[in-house]
């Protein structure tokens, strides 16, 4: 899978680069050739000459060449999204039925042509040595084709796709007529129809130099395409999340009067790109977007239905080094928004969860709770296991460690290789301090991790209970469990066992949002996490009897959310919307930015540059609202408090955003956008699993 | 036009100025997009709408303490839908509380809203706030709370005003106005 991944990155980058023209000399066409250019709508005059779609002079030499290139990898890409796309269905190349491993091998076998040798070694091993050898055979024609399907070995950096280097270092293996008739394989026709098999659903349309890319810029941006409505299959719920996702979001808390009318959400669902779905065959990239006038223009491709790993690493290529790397400007235009969101992660099995904490250095406590998620939770349960497989992050029960953070959170840090390392921190239990007299006394959590005072230029304060050498002087239940009483009030209580395993899957989905950028959104987000969190605690109550394991607040939103599952979203819009919430919105809206405008750099670099000052200035008020909070409780006084409203004005003041780098920006809009359509889509994917929980429970 | 008629011109605009519920309700006209009902938006206040309309939040001003916001949730309960509840048993639940809960309540009371014989009553909540966030204090926080029956079924709209307990008189008034002016599609 990792090496079909590889390819897959090659190729688009082949892809991409092939984009600069060759400068070789034309050739006389072969008819598998002239099939090929058919196939992606060029005309082939009588007299030989090679028109572009809609073009209004026919191509010259190196026209023909780039051309060919371009939809050799196209055809390339195709095939191998469809090869993933099946490997997706099945969970793995070990999974595959005769079946699908017959449709694999026809869709390798009608593209063999396309591949050069050292990628066709990588997907050899689905083919017998006798069909191999018939295959090459075929494949064994002069090189001067095979240099016109496959990209120039020095178009594909190798730091961009290490595993894939050797994609196009190939040139001798030429293309045959015989393997490519011109009725073997269709015309890519997009079928969006809901019994429609997905791996036939792919389409890809190849940049041309056509006579709509003379189109003048300010034109063009009204051409391109909305936002493509979701092509996995999904329900209802989350088809209309989805949808919504790219109509306008509704109005928001802001400083300008309310619109009259939120605009809709499901009911008006973006049409733009129904027409270009209803064509029969896609429009032309090269139609949608600025002609690729220079030599590193945009490798405007556009692909639909393209299987969760290969948006991923699309993803990555628009985001990483890599993609910066090689694209360079090109980036600027490079348009992933018609992409579709990845699909649910595959199910995680429970012999491969043992597998892991047999060999992972947690400790048994932990080891425990990441079996209470194994096994009861519901919604988020392959999310959350397959980012503990796939990154088996740090997982720690510590005291003093997590900030502002109640009872987990995420620790985050990049290693020498720039690799995102995660540790999920939990708290053991909550430091409190009782407050009130006679009847009235009740507890307030205080904050127990020095971090969170020094960044709010506050002393910590001096409590018992947050010195670990300590003694208590009683322990016993109360409603914050177990709670150990000090000799100046303070106490520490302790979490219950499964509640702690409700607050590790919520940070394990959030690591993964983190990660998926799917925090973009942190209301969507929080749905999904929180609803799942929920469903998890109703599954350990029905087990328990009772919900009495959870802590008095949390235990209060379980059971609003038991009797009104709504109710959560109720809470979390008015906590996410407060001020100590720290977000400039909590929408994420502010990414929810119109395609045409992501070709403007300047554009991006002031919005981002904005973005990050209201970021800087809803985080200073949410420390100010923390100190003075602080101060209420009686820890600190009102003069520290002002002190620390000084400072960290001050701070604020002196903040500046660093100017992103053009590309660099851009890609980050972009994968900022797919994050926050993809927590649309999963916050409509926690309605139905609500709605299926429910259903059932009552 | 006459001195005597000037005078009572001024003092009518005078009155309605210092009685803006006393005239036509002031606010935003508001529907969602599905058209099941519609309101006049407090002014200043802004919504957005999840699922179609069946769940709208109109967020208000921020606390003064900033844990919590204040806003009006209108949810629509559709009757057989998953997890329904009878709005008799709704008002029962959020009158009184789960096990454990800190809720105190007033009587139902009846209200004319949207043509139909409504029902509100308010509760306070303790609660800890913020959620999930630390500092966090026992804090109480106050609903106000109406239930719209739809002429079918035993549908109806839950329709909640939350704030904290010390600001909760600023919005009491705005709130009567607001269900005034709700009306569900019939």
């Amino acid at each position: 899978m990792a090496v079909l991944r590889g390819r897959i990155i090659a190729c688009l980058l082949a892809f991409c680069a092939a984009l600069a023209p060759l400068g070789a000399a034309a050739q006389a066409l072969s008819s598998a050739q002239q099939s090929l250019l058919s196939r992606y709508q060029y005309q082939i005059k009588p007299d030989g000459s090679v028109w572009a779609p809609d073009a209004a002079a026919p191509l010259d030499a190196s026209g023909v060449e780039a051309a060919l290139s371009r939809a050799a990898g196209a055809q390339r890409l195709k095939a191998l999204l469809q090869v993933d796309m099946i490997l997706d269905q099945s969970g793995g190349k070990d999974n595959l039925t005769p079946e699908q491993t017959e449709r694999i091998k026809d869709i390798l076998r009608k593209n063999w042509t396309y591949f050069p040798e050292a990628s066709r070694a990588d997907i050899s091993g689905y083919f017998s040595p006798e069909e191999l050898n018939s295959l090459n055979a075929e494949a064994a024609a002069p090189a001067a084709s095979q240099a016109a399907l496959v990209a120039s070995p020095a178009t594909v950096p190798e730091e961009a796709a290490p595993d894939a280097a050797p994609a196009a270092s190939d040139s001798s293996a030429p293309a045959d007529e015989a393997a490519v008739p011109a009725a073997a394989v269709p015309v890519p026709v997009l079928d969006d129809s809901p019994g429609a098999d997905s791996a036939q659903n792919l389409s890809m349309s190849v940049p041309a130099q056509s006579a709509a890319t003379a189109l003048p810029a300010a034109a063009l941006p009204a051409l391109k395409p909305s936002p493509a409505p979701v092509q996995v299959p999904q329900s209802p719920a989350v088809a209309a999340s989805a949808a919504a996702s790219a109509a306008p979001v509704p109005p928001l808390p802001a400083p300008k009067p309310a619109p009259v009318s939120a605009p809709p959400l499901a009911s008006k669902a973006p049409s733009a790109p129904a027409a270009a779905l209803a064509s029969p065959v896609l429009p032309l990239a090269g139609a949608l977007h600025p002609a690729p006038a220079a030599p590193m223009a945009a490798p405007a491709a556009t692909v639909v239905g393209a299987p969760a790993r290969a948006v991923q690493e699309m993803r990555a290529l628009a985001a990483g080094p890599a993609g910066k790397a090689s694209l360079g400007a090109g980036l600027v235009g490079f348009q992933i928004f018609p992409l579709p969101l990845p699909p649910a992660p595959p199910a995680v099995s429970a012999p491969d969860v043992e597998k892991l904490l047999q060999n992972a250095p947690y400790t048994q406590d932990v080891v425990f709770l990441l079996r209470q998620i194994e096994q009861k939770a519901g919604l988020g349960r392959n999310r959350a296991l397959e980012f503990l497989l796939s990154q088996i992050p740090a997982i720690v029960i510590a005291p003093r460690r997590c900030g502002a953070s109640a009872r987990g959170c995420l620790e985050t840090r990049t290693d020498a290789r720039a690799e995102t390392l995660y540790t999920v921190v939990l708290s053991p239990g909550p430091l409190l301090v009782r407050r009130g007299a006679l009847w009235f006394k009740h507890d307030d959590l205080i904050p127990d991790a020095p971090e969170f005072y020094s960044r709010r230029r506050l002393s910590a304060p001096d409590l018992k209970a947050n010195q670990g050498d300590a003694l208590a002087e009683s322990v016993g239940d109360g409603p914050w469990g177990k709670t150990s009483v000090y000799a100046d009030g303070s106490r520490r209580g302790t979490y219950s066992r499964e509640e702690m395993a409700g607050t590790l899957l919520k940070e394990l989905l959030m690591a993964d949002a983190a990660q998926e950028s799917w925090d973009a959104s942190p209301y969507y987000a929080q749905v999904y996490v929180r609803t799942a969190q929920e469903i998890f605690y109703a599954r350990e109550a029905a087990q328990a009897k009772g919900d009495d394991f959870l802590d008095p607040d949390a235990r209060l939103l379980y059971q609003r959310w038991e009797n009104d599952p709504n109710s959560l979203r109720d809470e979390l819009v008015h906590s996410l919307s407060a001020t100590r919430a720290g977000l400039p919105d909590f929408l994420g809206r502010r990414w929810d930015i119109p395609a045409s405008d992501l070709s403007n750099p300047t554009d991006c670099e002031l919005r981002v540059s904005a973005e990050s000052m209201d970021e800087a200035k809803a985080r200073e008020s949410a420390m100010k609202e923390d100190a003075a909070a602080l101060e209420r409780t009686g820890l600190i006084t009102a003069k520290q408090a002002a002190s620390a409203d000084e400072a960290l004005s001050a701070a604020a003041a002196s903040f500046r955003s660093d100017p992103l780098p053009a590309a660099r920006c851009l890609s980050l809009q972009q994968k900022k956008e797919m994050g926050r359509r993809l927590a649309l889509s999963l916050a409509g994917r926690a309605y139905a699993a609500q709605r299926k929980f429910f259903g059932v429970q009552k | 036009m006459s001195r005597k008629a000037l005078f009572i011109a001024f003092a009518i605009s005078w009155a309605a100025a210092l009685f803006p519920g006393s005239g036509r309700a002031a606010g935003t006209p508001y529907s969602p997009s599905s058209g099941d009902f519609s309101c006049l938006l407090p002014p200043g206040w802004t919504a957005f709408e999840e699922e179609g309309g069946a769940l709208v939040h109109i967020l208000g001003p921020k606390s003064p303490l900033g844990d919590y916001r204040a806003g009006i949730d209108i949810e629509f309960m559709q009757d057989g839908g998953a997890g329904f509840v009878p709005y008799k048993k709704e008002i029962d639940y959020l009158r009184n509380g789960g096990a454990g809960d800190h809720v105190d309540s007033t009587l139902v009371q009846a209200l004319r809203i949207s043509g139909t014989l409504g029902r509100y009553f308010e509760s306070n909540v303790i609660r800890v706030l913020p959620d999930d966030r630390l500092p966090a204090a026992q804090t109480t926080l106050h609903h106000f709370t109406a239930f719209v029956p739809v002429p079918q079924g035993q549908s109806y709209y839950l329709i909640d005003l939350s704030s904290s307990e010390s600001t909760y008189l600023n919005y009491r008034g705005l709130f009567m106005e607001f269900l005034k002016s709700f009306r569900a599609r019939p």
